[in-house]
């Protein structure tokens, strides 16, 4: 392991001189406030709230790639975070890959967002699987489809807190037969 | 499936492209890896038609809008890509199934913060299997958050009017059922 003294950037396979030493760089952990993790092939200490340790092999013994791998996923609160923000397109690519439940929570996101995705060109861009992936089962039990546009026009009314006999369920993912 | 790793493209198997990231990282990769990133093809190609006789391996390709640490999970994303694809040559069905094993393996790997990092790379250098992996996975994991989750999540803020967000959320009342903890 390099001390702290080693300030700089490493990849792993750069060469590396310690002292008298000449080695490789073999693997790179980043410290974070909550977790360790190992690799990918490349890190920079900078990054807020890391850093970084370097672990070298030096001449003589062979060069080992690290994969990317032991790495403890932390939860999306991680995401939370201040961040890059993505353009435009992007958001819209990932609002496109929603379920409509999902979708239709997101309109509340804001005017841009809501203007998106009530829009009629919105539905007809999105996936086929999406257009048509709910089924409501009322109280007499029996499945209805709707489809995006039509949950748009007439949202399933639920007034009656008390009225469990209203159903939603979703299939998205499981096609026809995953109505149950 | 047979693990040995071939180059997926025999006729550009020995020469090496550079390049070079925002933050001055040098990353020497292996042509047919560069030819995924359609942006680095583009100036590849340029390159070679306005130098004809310039050879091979001296480009450098200067990336000034990729930092080197989603270039260097782009490039092992990619290597592995058309491994699997080279490995699955005649079997696509295969080739579907080892790529979903991989992609899994994958996400376990990122920290979803570090997924707006991909994304953005793979967008500048306009890759577009990766740019829609990236996409699908951020979707997934967002399908079931709130609607504070998704602001922070894109850094959007609520530019409704007081009372036109309860009236929206008030008419999908149902879509609110059921959302994770932040």
């Amino acid at each position: 392991m390099i001390g702290a003294s080693l300030v700089g950037r490493y990849r792993i396979g750069q060469s590396i001189k310690h002292g008298f030493r000449f080695g490789y760089v073999e693997s790179i952990v980043l410290h974070c406030s909550d977790f360790n993790r190992e690799g990918p092939s490349h890190a920079v200490g900078s990054k807020i709230g890391r850093s970084v340790s370097v672990k070298a092999r030096f001449v003589g013994e062979d060069h080992e790639t690290v994969p990317l791998s032991a790495v403890n996923p932390q939860g999306m609160a991680e995401a939370a975070k201040p961040q890059p923000h993505l353009p435009e397109d992007m958001v819209e690519e990932i609002i496109l890959r929603q379920p409509v439940k999902s979708l239709l929570r997101f309109s509340c996101v804001s005017k841009v967002r809501h203007a998106l995705i009530t829009s009629p060109n919105f539905t007809k861009v999105l996936p086929s699987q999406n257009r048509m992936n709910m089924v409501v089962l009322t109280y007499d039990c029996i499945p209805q489809i709707f489809d995006y546009e039509a949950l748009l026009l007439y949202p399933p009314q639920n007034n009656n807190k008390d009225d469990d006999d209203v159903v939603y369920d979703e299939y998205s993912e499981f096609g026809v037969d995953g109505c149950k | 499936m047979s693990n040995q790793s071939e180059s997926p493209n025999p006729t550009s198997s020995s020469n090496k492209i550079t390049l070079k990231t925002s933050d001055n990282e040098v990353f020497e990769v292996e042509e047919a890896v560069a030819m995924k990133f359609c942006t680095v093809k583009q100036y590849f190609d340029d390159e070679n038609n306005n130098n004809v006789t310039s050879g091979t391996s001296t480009t450098l390709i200067p990336l000034p809008n990729v930092e080197s640490h989603p270039l260097a999970i782009l490039i092992t994303y990619c290597k592995k890509h058309l491994e699997i694809k080279a490995n699955n040559a005649d079997n696509k069905k295969e080739m579907e199934i080892d790529m979903e094993h991989y992609e899994r393996e994958f996400l376990k790997n990122v920290m979803p913060q570090e997924l707006t990092e991909l994304i953005l790379a793979a967008n500048y250098l306009n890759f577009k299997e990766a740019l829609d992996f990236f996409c699908r996975a951020v979707a997934s994991a967002i399908q079931n958050k709130s609607v504070e989750y998704v602001r922070k999540f894109f850094g959007l803020e609520s530019d409704f009017k007081p009372g036109e967000e309860e009236k929206l959320r008030e008419e999908f009342a149902w879509s609110f059922e059921g959302v994770d903890e932040d």
